[in-house]
């Protein structure tokens, strides 16, 4: 079963500590020593804000991920845990841009061989980063994300399960 | 290359929650590698952004403005250019500059602003020292008295003691949480990590606030007042709890005064009176009384909604009144929090850098206290309060008597050119005062004005003591070495009362810090070696002994710090706001706070991360409909005008703001709220009216030609500030 992370927003004080960890952690500790006109900001996670909501928005790691149904050249696939994206493989025909339906991937600018080149962004929960764990998690001040893995998905479940029971006990006994 | 990484454990220089972080530091390369939460008190390892990527402006990266790195002044006088110069000749050059200036006009002509930022406790309590027994002036004051100068004052009436009476844990702990003119998701993301926490342990929220703030947005009850109805709100609420008889009366009986003569004067109060006028219904007051008088865990906190109005003082008697009246004091998880919003203006208060008070909240007019001060100082001492921040523009500009006008201002790690009301009239003000001198690690919008300047260590570089905002006194470690060419705060004030005949001399702060001690019996008991040792030390600590840790909330067991030990409730009749919107300017306009940026912004536009968030010329966050009015959508140039001056941002259409308000974030040089805030004071406190004037919105024909002004206006800012290479923030 794939991973992912996902936000709720009844924690979130919409701080955006986690694009810029997501920033971070990506590009790596380096970011601080360049010149500050050279670098991208392209987060994967974004804090999007309503008359009455504040969340986060990032991929869902779908186990039937329609943006790997419609990249028409592979760079999107299902693995393990989660689904991947090949950077060097995208065309960017933003195709699953418009497949997604949480909004969760957006474009980007990439420069390679002194030539720029605009492919997919989305959350690959930080595989390739140094800590190996979603940034966004560990970082967030209000714990308001969670990174939720197929063993952490079944505690949740056993626990809605037996809240299920107890409840049905308790209306046979009397006590609401 | 070999690295020699090291961890150094210290307190973040942002907002007043006292976060703890842990650096990991390159000691060959002297560089932060990276941040990560240290198990502070009050932070338990977790940092918002600031914390975790706020540290950037020691690499001076030259994105807003640069580092001082040599001391300067203008050798040609007013006008011509700033020259950079030994340390000697600018020590000898300031110091005589002052003597003559004192020696014509006396010594009440020279004013001093202390730093509630970088420079720490014992700087703080060296700039006070300085200015009495050098200059031998009480003209000391810092920016806590355009923040929470209301709140000190407010509470001192009713409770006798202006600090929050709780500590930041104990706001998880409580079962109602009544927040009135906060929205720590902005100002204290650590705060509010503590009452989202509080809510998901099952805490009830009440939201005062006339926009949806992120905290309107998870209470339980939002009360959308209209802006500037604070103490119309406060009286109706007290006016319910007596009226519903929902009053603690045996906690009235024993430790609050005032309460027969209280009653009558809600009269004009009722809920149903006055609901309309504030914009509620009447049932939701009431509801909202009732819901924080149900629990003897009831915390009330405040930010600068509530002081940065022309009845601030009147308003946090009120909230004050509310928590006596229900017996809403004196325990665990109770009480009343001003959060401070800047590192160390709790601390900087603490040490007496305020023109009324010596270190430790005792008066300059108190004769025993003043002799206490004179012995230990070896100088005879000023017994007449000292002028207040906010009193300089009319001390320069409208003062017709030499003798009684500001000739020297001496301002350290603030700026005032951006961060107080009316800037036209504060740039009148600093071009028209003899010698201003400023004392800094950045160029600022303050320094154009300034005849000296004197580069200071940055946090990060020097050791010091900050006191957050629930009274922890905590460590503050140097993580990296300082550039060559700067100096601690504390000794170049050294340096220049020495040259002015006065030689002070301290081998380390801690000398400083023991010192200071030894005079303030609130903070005596609270040893380097005991902050060591707990991380953290609540004052009031009376005893040396191990034995005295601190105090986590004050007022235990309803023991005001009162002279007679009892609580004093304090009636004011509601005054409307001094600036109303009328056809010219139809909008209110209200300052708030970024939550990735901070004061002025020298230090965190200086941090590649937090600037990519948000950058030049700010936003103004309009309702829709005000928005579709103008014809203006989302990304667009306006102008925004008010009867004092004028500014150039991007529009923000939000839902979240109040039909007719506006609202915009304070710390833009081009979009510079303050060229519109009204300037109007607090006659209590000196306090400015920031939440509050009135504006229009003007929208810009030519879109093309305004972007083109906002990048030459950045380009411009920039190279002023003494930035060579282009780019950057353009």
């Amino acid at each position: 079963m794939n991973r992912f992370v996902k936000g709720n927003p009844l924690l979130c004080i919409g701080c955006r500590t986690c694009m810029v960890a997501c920033v971070v952690a990506h590009r790596g500790n380096g970011i601080f020593t360049t010149d500050p006109d050279s670098e991208d900001f392209f987060p994967r996670i974004h804090v999007v804000k309503t008359k009455t909501k504040t969340m986060t928005v990032q991929c869902h790691h779908c186990e039937n991920a329609p943006c790997v149904t419609v990249c028409p050249v592979g760079a999107l696939e299902k693995g393990p845990h989660s689904i991947v994206l090949h950077e060097s493989r995208c065309i960017g025909c933003q195709q699953c841009t418009m497949a997604c339906p949480f909004g969760a991937i957006q474009m980007k600018q990439v420069t390679e061989s002194e030539k720029l080149r605009v492919v997919a962004n989305k959350c690959d929960l930080c595989a390739t980063t140094e800590e190996g764990s979603p940034a966004c998690v560990s970082h967030c001040p209000t714990e308001a994300l969670t990174y939720y893995t197929a063993e952490h998905i079944s505690e949740i479940v056993n626990e809605k399960n037996l809240q299920t029971a107890r409840k049905a006990w308790a209306a046979k006994e009397g006590q609401a | 290359m070999q690295h020699n990484y090291e961890k150094v454990v210290t307190v973040c220089p942002y907002c007043g929650s006292g976060c703890q972080i842990e650096f990991t530091v390159d000691r060959k390369a002297n560089r932060i590698i990276e941040a990560k939460g240290a198990p502070g008190r009050t932070n338990e390892g977790r940092l918002c952004l600031k914390g975790f990527y706020g540290w950037d402006y020691l690499n001076d990266p030259q994105i807003l403005t640069r580092r001082i790195t040599s001391p300067m002044i203008r050798k040609g006088g007013k006008g011509t250019p700033l020259e950079p110069v030994s340390w000697d000749e600018a020590i000898q050059y300031t110091a005589e500059r002052l003597q003559a200036i004192i020696k014509e006009y006396g010594a009440d002509a020279v004013m001093g602003a202390g730093s509630a930022r970088g420079p720490g406790n014992e700087a703080g309590y060296i700039t006070q020292k300085f200015m009495r027994a050098v200059i031998g002036t009480n003209n000391v004051d810092h920016c806590a008295r355009i923040c929470h100068a209301a709140s000190v004052a407010g509470l001192k009436q009713t409770i006798g003691e202006g600090a929050m009476s709780l500590s930041v844990p104990e706001i998880e702990d409580a079962e109602v949480i009544f927040n009135i003119g906060y929205n720590g998701a902005t100002s204290h993301p650590i705060v509010a990590r503590r009452i989202v926490k509080a809510k998901a342990k099952g805490a009830k929220i009440i939201c005062a606030d006339p926009q949806i703030s992120e905290t309107a947005r998870i209470a339980d009850l939002h009360l959308q007042q209209k802006g500037g109805t604070n103490l119309l709100l406060l009286n109706a609420l007290a006016y319910t709890i007596v009226e519903e008889n929902l009053v603690d009366e045996a906690f009235i009986r024993d430790h609050v005064n005032g309460y027969e003569e209280f009653v009558p004067k809600l009269k004009a109060y009722a809920p149903e009176l006055v609901a309309f006028d504030i914009g509620v219904t009447a049932q939701e007051i009431r509801e909202a009384a009732r819901l924080y008088a149900s629990s003897k865990h009831s915390v009330i906190l405040w930010g600068m909604g509530i002081t940065q109005f022309s009845q601030g003082v009147d308003c946090v008697a009120a909230c004050s009144n509310l928590a006596m009246l229900t017996g809403n004091y004196g325990h665990y998880a109770t009480g009343v929090g001003p959060v401070r919003g800047q590192n160390n203006v709790q601390g900087t208060c603490d040490m007496g850098v305020l023109p009324n008070e010596y270190p430790g909240y005792q008066a300059v007019t108190d004769p025993v206290i003043r002799e206490k001060f004179e012995n230990a100082w070896g100088v005879s001492l000023s017994p007449t309060v000292g002028l207040k921040l906010t009193q300089v523009p009319e001390r320069v500009l409208e003062e017709s008597d030499p003798k009684k006008q500001i000739h020297a201002y001496y301002i350290i790690g603030e700026d005032p050119a951006q961060s107080d009301p009316h800037l036209e009239e504060l740039r009148e003000t600093l071009a028209a005062i003899d010698l201003v001198i400023v004392q800094d690690i950045f160029m600022n919008r303050t320094s154009e004005y300034a005849d000296v300047i004197l580069p200071a260590t940055a946090w990060g570089e020097h050791e010091a003591i900050y006191t957050c905002c629930d009274r922890g006194f905590q460590r503050v470690r140097k993580v990296i070495e300082p550039p060559a060419g700067v100096k601690p705060d504390w000794e170049i004030l050294c340096l220049l009362a020495t040259a002015m005949g006065y030689p002070m001399h301290y081998n380390n702060t801690q000398e400083i810090w023991d010192e200071m001690c030894s005079l303030a019996p609130k903070f005596a008991g609270a040893t380097y070696e005991k902050i060591e040792a707990l991380g953290s030390v609540q004052w009031p600590c009376y005893e040396e002994s191990m034995e005295d840790r601190g105090t986590i909330f004050l007022h235990k067991d309803g023991e005001f710090a009162t002279p007679d030990g009892r609580g004093n409730l304090v009636f004011n009749d509601y005054q409307p706001v001094k600036e109303e919107v009328d056809e010219e300017y139809p909008l209110s306009f209200c300052t708030v706070r970024e939550v990735g940026h901070y004061s002025a912004r020298t230090m965190t536009g200086n941090c590649r991360m937090l600037r990519q968030l948000e950058d030049e010329p700010g936003w103004i966050a309009m309702n829709p409909k005000d928005c579709e009015a103008l014809g203006v959508e989302q990304g667009d140039l306006v102008r925004v005008r008010s009867r004092r001056g004028s500014l150039i941002t991007r529009c923000l259409p939000t839902e979240r703001a109040k039909l007719g308000a506006t609202y915009m974030t304070y710390q833009w040089w081009i979009g510079a709220c303050n060229e519109l805030t009204n300037g109007v004071l607090d006659p209590k406190s000196k306090t400015p009216e920031y939440k509050y004037c009135a504006c229009r919105v003007e929208k810009l024909a030519n879109q093309a030609e305004a972007e083109e002004y906002v990048k030459s206006q950045y380009a411009l800012i920039r190279a002023k500030m003494g930035i060579e290479k282009a780019g950057a923030g353009a």
